[in-house]
């Protein structure tokens, strides 16, 4: 019984370190670009969330939310760029944490006027559930990890392969070569800020049939968010999809033995010694 | 830490504070005396951001643990105020002790995000443990005689209480200012600069930087057992990431270049978002927008523009002798004439 429950727990982490990884990985690039630690970047995950909760309760399809909501979030984050964040790059790093804090208060704040305060749900749109070597879970969330997961895949694909993922590279590693050798910093920058918004407000999408929708929800996993980019190393990537899959599966295996809340404290407490070990995490070296 | 108009602007702020606590009748009285406690979380930011390169976002945290420290300190220390404020203190320096540890050795970005996530723990943790916190709802601080140096002080939002916290505060930032003038401030300083300089010329960098992240802590600590006091009913909200972000905004608006602005960020948003809480409910959106339009605009803060207009005096001064202030000469002024 035992087996059972802790196998169930080490999906459920792996499907839940899918969207933390969506979320982180906007994060971290914002980050490593822009050098903008984006507090607001929760809100968007929230954001995506709640117009999810608007278009399936008006239209009644969740997929038009799936298609629509991420682009519609995306577009409206470019005059936050062009308003905002581009003013705070290369600005001490409280400057561009003041403007962020700015826009969580505001963005918050809007979807509790706009939303209010009491908590919502969507139901899946895939119901059902897939028997897996015994263990029963439900099929809407395999499907939405596996979307999250051909993201992150198609982001790495991106930045492999395309023109822009190699002048976003370029652009990380140093921007004054980069515009001397001609890339626009400028448009790598406001991509990155819309496929960042993007990336949230899909996972808000793909996460609302699977847990409650509320103004605040993005919160606690900005929280998680931030402790996956630190651990996988700033700026790197691939350390934060893996180190969304160490603290997921952590938390899994941990709530089969403590609480919920108890099991999250000692998921994210257990990665505070490989910090003092490497301060700039797992992979950091490497970024 | 320049002169001391800084430290003057401060206790004018302050004196004016107390002033308006007395005349503006109870309702504000009251909230002026939980302002005047946030401030200490706020001047613990800059303590830690400016002086021992730490940008913590778990200021709050610290600002919490001080605030439950005093409130089970409450009854065996048998209201004895003094006692509570170092339980307090002592808390909050304990617990940026072992946060520094952690993050002594860590980028600034990458401290900045290790703080987040131990303010994110501690709320974990606060929330978890109600028997200890009361969690989300709260617990009250026990009913006890407060008193200082054998004088009754009456618990609760009112003059006494805004008269405590206004005299802490003043002798808070006349210590800062008095250890600013010591040797030991010039070597904190240049082990801020840069603590690599520091270290070869023989300054134990990280040991400065620790004890100095301690202070920030035991500030914050003070500022939340007179919270404790004022508030006399604490929540689990104290330790959240969001308060931390406030106290960062409250430090940023007044400047975090000086302690000194602590008092003039609290205070203005305080009041702005109090003001505007008359008209509409949605006083955090136009926080936030004050934030943003700092962020753009004023960078350093509302202290930095005491540092733009001594730049100007400086310069209207050189340019009387006919030498500008940063020592080359001055252009020459134009002539009325020639301006057409």
């Amino acid at each position: 019984m035992v087996w059972q429950s802790l196998a169930f727990q080490v999906v459920n982490g792996l499907v839940w370190s899918m969207f933390i990884a969506l979320v982180a990985l906007g994060l971290n690039a914002i980050y490593g670009l822009l050098g903008i630690l984006n507090i607001a970047h929760g809100a968007i995950y929230a954001l995506g969330a709640i117009l999810a909760w608007y278009v399936v309760s008006l239209i009644g399809e969740f997929w038009i939310a799936f298609f629509v909501v991420p682009i519609v979030v995306a577009i409206a984050s470019i005059p936050l760029y062009h308003g905002i964040l581009k003013h705070t790059i290369g600005k001490e790093m409280i400057v561009g944490l003041l403007a962020t804090s700015g826009l969580l208060f505001i963005l918050t704040d809007a979807q509790l006027a706009l939303f209010g305060g009491a908590p919502r749900s969507i139901s899946p749109p895939v119901g059902g559930a897939i028997e897996l070597f015994g263990l029963v879970y439900p099929a809407y969330r395999f499907l939405a990890a596996a979307i999250a997961a051909a993201i992150l895949l198609a982001f790495w694909a991106f930045l492999r392969f395309t023109s822009m993922g190699v002048w976003i590279r370029c652009v990380e590693q140093s921007p004054t070569l980069a515009r001397a050798s001609g890339v626009p910093v400028g448009k790598v920058h406001l991509i990155i800020v819309a496929l960042s918004a993007y990336f949230a407000a899909l996972a808000g999408v793909l996460a609302a049939p699977m847990t409650i929708v509320h103004y605040q929800m993005g919160m606690p996993l900005l929280g998680s968010a931030f402790i996956v980019i630190v651990v996988g190393g700033l700026g790197n990537l691939g350390g934060a999809v893996a180190a969304a899959a160490i603290i997921g599966v952590g938390r899994g295996i941990l709530s089969v033995f403590l609480s919920p809340t108890y099991a999250e404290i000692a998921a994210i407490a257990l990665l505070l010694p490989i910090l003092i070990l490497r301060p700039n995490g797992i992979f950091g070296d490497r970024a | 830490m320049k002169g001391p108009f800084e430290l003057l602007i401060a206790f004018a702020v302050l004196l004016a504070t107390l002033a308006a606590g007395y005349a503006l009748g109870e309702y504000w009285t009251g909230f002026l005396a939980r302002s005047v406690t946030w401030i200490f979380v706020a001047i613990s930011f800059t303590v830690a951001y400016a002086y021992a390169n730490v940008p913590s976002v778990a200021q709050a945290t610290l600002f919490g643990i001080g605030a439950y420290a005093a409130l089970w300190a409450a009854e065996p220390v048998a209201g004895n105020l003094l006692l509570l404020l170092l339980a307090g203190s002592l808390a909050g320096f304990i617990a940026a002790l072992l946060i520094g540890v952690l993050v002594m050795r860590m980028s600034r970005i990458g401290a900045s995000i290790a703080t987040i996530i131990i303010a994110v723990i501690a709320s974990l943790l606060g929330n978890a443990t109600v028997p200890l916190t009361g969690g989300a709802d709260g617990m009250a601080v026990p009913r006890v005689d407060f008193h200082v140096f054998g004088l009754p002080v009456a618990a609760g939002p009112n003059e006494t209480t805004l008269l405590l916290g206004v005299a802490v505060l003043a002798l808070l930032l006349g210590g800062i200012w008095l250890i600013s003038q010591t040797h030991t401030w010039r070597v904190i300083r240049a082990v801020q600069q840069n603590s690599m300089r520091a270290q070869v010329l023989g300054y134990a960098a990280v040991k400065y930087r620790l004890v100095v992240f301690g202070a920030s802590g035991a500030i914050a600590g003070i500022g939340g057992s007179l919270y404790a006091v004022v508030s006399q009913h604490l929540t689990t909200d104290l330790l959240s990431l969001f308060m931390s972000l406030k106290a960062i905004t409250w430090a940023a608006v007044g400047g975090v270049a000086t302690v000194f602005g602590g008092p003039i960020g609290v205070l203005l948003v305080q009041v702005f978002a109090e003001v505007l809480s008359r008209w509409t409910f949605r006083t955090d959106m136009f926080v936030g927008a004050l934030l943003v339009l700092v962020a753009l605009w004023l960078p350093g803060g509302l202290m930095s523009l005491l540092g733009r207009l001594e730049a100007i005096g400086r310069r209207d001064e050189g340019t009387l002798n006919g030498v500008s202030a940063v020592g080359g000469i001055a252009p020459k002024p134009k002539l009325r004439k020639d301006i057409k």
